[in-house]
Parts: C-alpha cells; structure tokens; sequence
C-alpha cells in the first residue's frame, strides 16, 4: 500500500511539473536562449520518418544505423538548474571494413556514449545530427555535424542521404577526470553515403 | 687524482664565494642599523629566544647547535634560517624588541614565504608567532616572488605557543604544508598601508577585508599592486570598516611602518623580512600585555557576532551583477599583459595565429621563478599535462583554421587547472588573431561542481555536445547555412557564437568569469568583463 501511494504521488508531481512546462514545437528550439523552461516537443512527428533501422553497403565499407526516438529527455541532465525538455533521436550502429567489425555501438552498451544523436529539424526531410566516433577509451578529439535528407517514391523503400561536415579539430589535448586522452585520429565511416531503410 | 684535486679547488671557490656573498648581505642588513631600527644579530647571542623556540619544539629539535632546521613535519612553511636574524630596535622603548627570523620555504611551498618573530619585554619572551606572507596575485603576475621593498597581499598569523611542549600541535596541523590550522588574525595590505583585520576567519565580518573562505579573491581583496613601502613608512591605513567591537586587533589599523627588505645570498634562496612597527604607544600595548596583548596570544579566533549570527539579521541579496567585483580580476589580466614571462610568450602566440597548429603555454611559479613550458599541437595532438598547484597561467592560441573561441574541452581544463592551481586567481588566456579572452577563477564551490558534473566520461561528453549545440551548432542553424558551411557570414557567426557562449557561460554556472580584450588602435589591447 505504501509502495503504490508513493507511485502514485511520483506520478502527480510529475505530471503535475510536466503540465506546468510551456511546450514547442522542436523545430523552434535554436531561437530560445538557452535554459528556457520549455519542453521542445516532436508534436508534427517530424522524427517519426527516421525511426528504424538504415543500412550501407558498397562492398568495402557496410554501416547499419538505427534510429529511435527518445521523448521528454532533459536537455541537460547534468545541471538541474537546466529545466529545458526535448524528443531527440539516438542511435545504435555497426560499422564494418571489408567484412571487419569496426564498430559495434548498441544502444545498451556499457559505456554508452551517445556518439550520433540529433534533433536538428532544419525542414520537414533534413535532419542535423551531432557526430562522433568511437574509441579505445570512449573519448574523442574530433566532432562533426551530419546532415541526413530523407526521401521516398512511394515504390521503393525509403533513403536517406548522409553528409558529413567534420568540425576543426583541436590538437592541445585535455585529459578527463580519470587521466585518459581523447584521440583525434580521423573518423572511419564514409562521409557520404545513401542508406536504404530496412 | 686530477678529478679529486679539482673538486677541492671547485669547493674551496663555492665556500669563498658563498663567505664573500654571506658578508655581502650582512652589510646590507647592517645598512638597514643607520635608518635606526635593525640590526642583525647572531643567534648564540640570544640564548633565551633560541631557547624559547627550541622549548617550542622541543621533541623535535635534536641540537640547538645544528644549524637547527626544523624539519617540514614540523613547521608547514619552511626552514628557520638561522644566518638571518634581525632585531627591530624601538629606541625609545630599549626593553622591547622583535626577533625576526627568515623562514627559507620549502620546495612544495610557492606562492608565500614566513617569517618568525619572536617579541621581548626587558628580556622576557612576551610572545612568538609565525606571519604567512601571501602576496597578491597581482604582486605575483608584476614582480613573481621579488620583494624589492614592497608587498601586497594577506598575512596570516599564527601563534607559535599552539604548539605545545610535548611537540604535539594545534595550530600547525597537516605538517607538510597543506594545513596550517586556524590564524589567529588575517590582514591585508594594499596599496597605502594595512586594512582591515578579520578575526572571524570563516565568516564575513561585513568589513569589507579578506575573509579566509575566499579562496578565489571574490571580495577584491587583494587588490593593488607595487605599493613602495620599503625602508620608508606606509603610514595609515584604510579605514572601511573594522573588526568586533571589543577584539583585539593586533595589527592596529594606523600608524605603522612596514619594512620590506630581501636578502639574496650564495647557497640559499632569498631571505625575505617584513617588519609591520606600528607607533610606540601601539607597540608598547601590543609587548606589555593589557587587554591587546594579553588576549592576543589566544589560540582560537575571537567569534564575531552580527551579521554572521542572530535570527534578527535579515539578509537582501540584490540582483547579481556578474561583473561586479572584477577589478581585482582585470588586475591581474593586465599584469599579465605587462610583465615577463607572459608578455613574450603571448606575443609569440600573437605572432602565430596565421599558422596551422595549436599551441599552448603553462606558467608554472617555483621558488626560482617563473617556468615556463610550451606545447605545440600537430596533426597528432599533444596532451597538455595535469595542473599542478604552481600553475599560475596558462595560454593557449586557436590558430585561424579554429573558432576564435573557447571550446567546451577548454572551459573543462580550466576549471581543473583552478581547482588544482596555489594561486587565488588562476588564469586561463586564449589567444586568437581577432581577440583575446580568458577566465578568471571565481568561484571554488561552483568549480567543483562544474567538475563533478562534467569531468568525466559520459557526462563530459555530454557537455561538449550541448556546448557544441548552443553555440556553433545552433548559430550556423540559425543563419541557415547548416548545409553548406561556407555560405555563413564570418563575421555575423562569430558575433552569434560569441552571445551563445556569453548565453551559456551565464547559465552554467562554471564558477569562472569571463573576460575579453580587443585590440585597440595603439596597438594595446583592453580587457573588459563578459560574465
């Protein structure tokens, strides 16, 4: 009885916070200064296209990507002075070179950075994703921005191109709290690509 | 056999040399007798005050003969030097006097230097006490740790008498420098002679003076720099505020005299004495006991009431200005600017922003001076190594292939270097072919949390993601040009970027302030406070 009155007061509080929370639309998040106690929302359902499962192949280079929409998250789970909510997409990806795993990103991996996530809605079928890769230790130098840009026929299954725009890359290195370096050596996964959803 | 003879004729030079110097700054000392208040004295000549002091630390002296170091475990400062001891003569008072030892600091101490001081009354140890000289950051950044006749900064007291006849200590804790108990008193001396005395070392006593919580000279207490008060009087003293009604005050807030002299030598770091005689009258009350002297060898702090306690006090806090109390800040940027080793090296930077390579530059302050280590970026990085609490500056160049701004990885490093660093206002500079900026420690509490939050792994990722996405990722979008990177006006992304990261900096929180300089059209540049 205790355990589901407190279940039951999470829940009213939560709502009742959530209720208070000017909502947006995703697409207007970049115009507010940031901090703003908004929640961003994906109410046109603009990320809903991207959700599933991508793939790569020419021979050489094999990626498979899969999008999944996470609803609500904090922008800024870090400070809780940051009350700032929005849907983004995260991702779980394989990468392979001549049939050599490179990569194996889950989702549930137990470091689980987030190195591809996004929820910049440039138009109704351009995404902007933040870009990295991963490492021996987890930490890297080098970031990008990819732009993704859906596209459908209605007879064939639906593609995105991907285009990746590699930002300048620092070469004084920081190390973090636990005395690890970050490596900068170049990304891997081809920066140009059209994948074909699964 | 040849290499034995020339290591005796190598000796024999190091010890006449070290003699003729040894000599050489016993003259200088003598100088200081004709302005009638020094003199220098040999230790055997003053039996009871060496005693007094062997008697101090008693279990921890072997041989009052030995050259008596005291060793670090015990006195946190340094090395009592022996060599140099000088007695401050009041002429019309000949039963008082003070006995001010050097106190040779030991390597792991930088950034302060002691004294020891031993008063008489008509042969009678009155008391004895250790002052810990902290010189103000601008101090360091103008003039490193070279006392030519001037200081600015804090000083600490510390009763000797806490430590007791078994050895045991209560205000020396810590031992090897890194606790030093509670002072018994903190003053501060700026530009035109001494402040304001804080006795309640952990609350702010409303004085406007230092407070010992203050790690990061928020107050702007430390303020000023090159006051000349050497040799002469720096008489006076502000007069903002004062201690509790009823405290002892023992540094009087008028009418005294600071000596500032520095002995260089052979063999040796610099011996650095400084001598606050204020007026007879104060003197005399300060050595022959009555309600100053009586109470100012008390060992625990005398608690200052309002407005630190009470239910009654009611406290306003007015909207923040972040920029308020800055001066001190700017200060210390401009110091920067001024001064060798810093001038050089930034100009350097200055000079190779059209390259293609980071580069870097670390200040470190040791008891020889300033080092300096300099760190160039390749296409393979460099990992720029952990702070240490000698580093004082650090600059770093985003060549013009980089965003003239700091970087999120950068904000990060220079929190960790803050909390790491001895200095009270660490510096971080980032110097770029358009501007310059830096960040001034300012806030120990908000760094550590900054850090907790954001130091490492998942989270430290999480912060260059959202600082990338506020600022870079949010201004290009909001110019329209996240397609093609190449249609953004230059000019209007960076005054974007620069008011997303003012936006951010803001609200983070950091516990660091913000702080740019543009070049002005002499060629100078001018620092001016962002957040």
């Amino acid at each position: 009885m205790k355990t589901y009155s407190i279940v039951v007061f999470t829940f009213l509080i939560t709502t009742i916070i959530q209720a208070q929370q000017t909502i947006k639309p995703l697409e207007e998040f970049h115009n507010d200064p940031y901090g703003a106690d908004v929640y961003y929302k994906d109410v046109n359902g603009t990320l809903d296209k991207y959700i599933g499962t991508w793939k790569y192949d020419d021979g050489t280079h094999y990626f498979k990507i899969t999008f999944s929409k996470v609803a609500g998250a904090f922008f800024n789970p870090n400070n809780p002075d940051i009350p700032t909510r929005y849907d983004y997409l995260k991702t779980a990806f394989i990468y392979k070179h001549n049939g050599v795993e490179i990569y194996n990103h889950s989702e549930n991996a137990t470091y689980p950075y987030d190195y591809i996530k996004g929820d910049g809605i440039s138009s109704d079928n351009v995404l902007s994703l933040s870009y990295t890769e991963p490492s021996p230790n987890g930490l890297r130098g080098n970031f990008a921005n990819v732009a993704i840009v859906y596209s459908e026929n209605g007879v064939n299954a639906p593609t995105i191109t991907w285009t990746r725009y590699d930002l300048p890359v620092h070469t004084i290195l920081y190390a973090d709290g636990n005395g690890n370096y970050p490596v900068i050596t170049p990304f891997v996964i081809p920066e140009n690509m059209t994948l074909t959803k699964l | 056999m040849k290499r034995i003879c020339f290591i005796l004729v190598f000796s024999l030079l190091c010890i006449t040399g070290c003699q003729y110097n040894e000599d050489q700054s016993f003259s200088e000392l003598q100088d200081a007798v004709v302005q009638g208040r020094f003199k220098v004295v040999d230790y055997r000549s003053i039996p009871n005050v060496m005693n007094h002091i062997a008697w101090q630390h008693i279990n921890l002296i072997p041989a009052l003969e030995q050259q008596m170091a005291i060793t670090s475990n015990d006195n946190p400062f340094g090395t009592i030097d022996l060599n140099m001891i000088r007695q401050v003569i009041f002429e019309d008072n000949p039963g008082h006097g003070n006995y001010t030892f050097a106190i040779t600091p030991h390597e792991h101490v930088t950034g302060s230097f002691a004294n020891l001081v031993v008063v008489v009354q008509d042969g009678v140890i009155v008391r004895s006490y250790i002052n810990n000289y902290i010189p103000s950051v601008t101090h360091i950044l103008n003039y490193g740790l070279t006392f030519n006749e001037q200081f600015t900064g804090q000083i600490k007291r510390y009763t000797l008498e806490d430590i007791g006849a078994n050895g045991t200590t209560t205000a020396f804790t810590g031992g090897n420098g890194t606790a030093h108990g509670t002072p018994v008193a903190i003053m501060t001396l700026e530009q035109g002679g001494l402040t304001n005395v804080s006795l309640t070392p952990n609350c702010d006593d409303g004085d406007g003076a230092g407070n010992t919580g203050d790690s990061m000279g928020n107050d702007g207490d430390t303020i000023g720099s090159g006051t000349g008060s050497g040799g002469g009087a720096s008489t006076g003293g502000s007069s903002g505020g004062s201690s509790s009604s009823g405290s002892p005050n023992p540094f009087p807030d008028f009418s005294c005299d600071i000596y500032v002299n520095t002995v260089e030598y052979c063999c040796n770091g610099p011996d650095v004495f400084i001598d606050i005689i204020c007026s007879e009258v104060d003197n005399v009350n300060q050595f022959t006991g009555g309600s100053t002297a009586s109470s100012f060898n008390q060992n625990t702090p005398t608690t200052n009431t309002a407005p630190c306690s009470g239910d009654d006090v009611i406290v306003i806090n007015p909207p923040e200005n972040p920029c308020a109390n800055t001066d001190n800040k700017i200060a210390a940027l401009n110091a920067i600017m001024n001064n060798e080793p810093f001038k050089t090296k930034l100009q350097n930077l200055l000079n190779d922003t059209g390259g293609d390579v980071e580069k870097g530059v670390e200040f470190n302050l040791t008891t020889t001076g300033w080092e300096t280590e300099e760190f160039v970026g390749d296409e393979m990085g460099i990992q720029f190594p952990d702070p240490t609490t000698s580093t004082y500056v650090t600059m770093h160049m985003h060549h013009d292939g980089l965003f003239p701004f700091f970087s999120a990885q950068d904000i990060i490093e220079s929190a960790r270097m803050f909390l790491a660093s001895g200095s009270s206002l660490p510096v971080s500079m980032l110097v770029t072919s358009q501007n310059l900026y830096a960040f001034v420690a300012n806030n120990e509490t908000d760094l550590n949390t900054l850090m907790n939050r954001s130091g490492e792994g998942q989270n430290y990722k999480d912060f260059i993601d959202i600082f990338n996405r506020l600022t870079h990722k949010d201004a290009i979008k909001q110019l329209g040009c996240e397609l093609d990177l190449t249609q953004c006006n230059q000019e209007e992304l960076f005054n974007l970027v620069e008011e997303k990261i003012k936006d951010f900096m803001a609200k983070e929180k950091t516990g660091m302030k913000y702080f740019k300089a543009v070049k002005q059209a002499d060629g100078t540049y001018k620092w001016e406070c962002i957040n």
